[in-house]
């Protein structure tokens, strides 16, 4: 501000541009300041307020657009200039099918909310192996331990609190901020949760999941390591999105389910109903796969490169009901899921390797019975000690003999 | 904020594509709104603007690290609807399409008016509007509704600072005068921000 405030005309002040930028935001440091002027001159009251009034008419009427049609323009303006080409023209047309391909536009949008998120994250601090309980991280820093084998947890609606295996836990009062819980299923452990939007996640042994107690108005993220099937509730204003490793996957109500080890070299997901686009690599202009019904999309870690292929869904997500359906699977595949469902170290010859089994377990069996079933229908057969395993195929044996 | 900006920008030079997508997110609206005082059709204005990040992108390798990132993005629009409009006009070879009036619809002007001093408000601004200019609205709008200083409005309109000066010194005598006539000063805000300053 000038220092012949006390002389200024209502043109002055408007002429002014520290007023003026003053005027428009409010800063109540500034305020103070202007205060503290007008104490000094208060025959500049009238002026002053004028001046103010006028700026504060002069606010120009604001259109805004929607963020899916933002996103949808942001896309074009990423494929024009994958292209080298500057032909936006023709997209006018297109823009009225925008609102069926809504599903189809999703990650970059995920992926800039992810970005504004970027609190929701992992913390690498802790390893999965550490823990032999289930645990609920809460935001406000509690660790809570989960007794049983396949625990339940559900967030109820009105936010403040949530029920594991039945038995209420309150939660800190709701403040603006959403907040992030974990829950962290160590090997040989399942668990169920249900979401403040009631879309159910199960999750499978080595696996956690990051989520917010409650979920935001435009969109709704989690993060997942391991294996989870998840129902999600359908919300067309609020996108569903799972954040793993290597994938970005958008929903809008749909099941499906997603493995995601980071011990493996691949990252699958497979549709059970609806539609979902996945995002291979999380590349802001990648293109999205669209996924359909009993379909698996294979992400390979090391190089992003994905495979489409048609498969059984419900083979894929029948863990939730504690069997293990598998269909010409290599057999290393299976004995790691095995392992990893009842915690135990597996290791295998390399014969073992190439052999491709089908079947179905019951893990509600113990795991020597698993293996024995195992072993049954691999023609192979299994040492044990102390919960380490090692398997070979028979006719190996007889080689070795 | 302002700060914050333009580590993004950097970073967008440097060739994180990521960080000009918050600029395109955070400034879409701000870019549209501005865009839609110099055309009355939205889909150009939202065409221009994808044009320009796509610009923006092009040119990343040319680009250097700008001053102030809105005034940047503002006036690149600005060119873009210009020279959009000039190619209409060049196709359909008419004197009256496609030219940069500008246009201004003000909140108030737009808003459901109840009680008496809004209504008062209201008129205040229909009256200024109709003894300015397009240009003095123009003016008008980037150094108040904006908040642009002489430098950057003049580098905006292609006229000289000392032209803007010239227009806004007889764009607030109007308004002092509008104010004046109709003794709306003691109507309007008799009651005003006694709270605000309390």
């Amino acid at each position: 501000m000038k220092d012949n405030f006390q002389k200024y005309k209502l043109e002055d002040f408007l002429d002014d541009h520290d007023f003026c930028r003053w005027a428009k935001s409010n800063d109540p440091e500034l305020a103070k300041h202007y205060h503290q002027f007008l104490e000094k001159y208060p025959e500049q009251k009238t002026t002053f307020h004028e001046a103010y009034q006028i700026i504060r008419l002069l606010e120009d009427e604001k259109l805004t657009t929607d963020p899916r049609r933002k996103l949808e323009m942001w896309k074009n303006i990423g494929a024009a200039y994958n292209k080298g080409k500057k032909t936006l023209t023709i997209k006018r047309t297109m823009r009225y099918a925008a609102g069926i391909m809504i599903v189809f536009s999703i990650s970059a949008l995920a992926w800039y909310f992810a970005a504004q998120n970027n609190s929701m994250h992992f913390q690498t601090a802790y390893n999965i192996q550490d823990y032999s309980q289930t645990h609920l991280k809460l935001d406000d820093g509690r660790l809570i331990p989960i007794d049983s084998e396949r625990s339940s947890v559900e967030y109820l609606q009105a936010g403040n609190q949530i029920e594991v295996d039945g038995k209420a836990i309150s939660l800190p009062n709701a403040s603006s901020k959403t907040e992030h819980n974990e829950l962290i299923v160590p090997f040989g452990k399942q668990s169920k949760v249900i979401l403040a939007d009631h879309t159910e996640i199960w999750l499978n042994a080595g696996s956690r999941l990051v989520y917010p107690s409650h979920f935001e108005k435009n969109s709704r993220n989690v993060q997942l390591q391991g294996e989870a099937y998840f129902q999600v509730r359908k919300d067309p204003l609020r996108p569903f999105i799972v954040e793993t490793a290597n994938s970005k996957i958008e929903v809008l109500g749909t099941s499906f389910n997603v493995k995601a080890y980071p011990d493996e070299d691949a990252e699958e997901t497979v549709l059970v109903e609806g539609v979902i686009s996945l995002n291979p690599g999380k590349k802001l202009w990648g293109s999205d796969i669209i996924v359909k019904p009993d379909q698996q999309v294979i992400v390979d870690n090391t190089n992003d490169s994905y495979a489409v292929r048609q498969v059984d869904a419900e083979t894929y997500t029948s863990w939730i009901d504690g069997l293990f359906i598998f269909n010409e699977a290599p057999l290393p595949r299976v004995l790691k899921r095995v392992a990893r469902f009842y915690d135990i170290d597996i290791d295998w010859s390399s014969a073992a390797e190439e052999k491709i089994v089908s079947g179905k377990l019951d893990l509600k069996e113990d795991f020597q019975r698993v293996l024995d079933a195992v072993a049954l229908i691999s023609n192979g057969n299994y040492s044990e000690n102390d919960r380490e395993v090692f398997f070979k195929l028979k006719n190996e044996e007889d080689v070795t003999k | 904020m302002d700060d914050n900006y333009q580590k993004i920008w950097e970073s967008f030079l440097k060739g994180d594509d990521a960080a000009l997508s918050t600029i395109y997110f955070d400034f879409f609206d701000l870019l549209l709104n501005f865009g839609m005082k110099y055309a009355t059709d939205r889909y150009l204005v939202e065409d221009c603007i994808q044009n320009l990040f796509i610009d923006l992108l092009k040119n990343r390798g040319k680009q250097r690290s700008v001053e102030n990132i809105k005034f940047y993005l503002m006036k690149a629009l600005r060119n873009q609807i210009s020279n959009e409009q000039r190619k209409a006009k060049r196709m359909f070879s008419t004197d009256n399409l496609g030219e940069t009036e500008f246009r201004i619809n003000y909140s108030i002007e737009n808003r459901l008016i109840a009680d008496e001093t809004e209504k008062i408000k209201s008129k205040f601004l229909t009256m200024v509007k109709q003894s300015l200019t397009s240009r003095q609205q123009e003016v008008l709008y980037l150094k108040f509704t904006c908040g642009f200083d002489y430098p950057q409005i003049s580098d905006l309109m292609q006229i000289s600072v000392e032209s803007v000066r010239t227009i806004v010194y007889r764009t607030l005598k109007t308004i002092k005068d509008t104010f004046g006539t109709e003794n709306y000063s003691s109507l309007i805000f008799a009651t005003i921000f006694r709270s605000f300053f309390a």
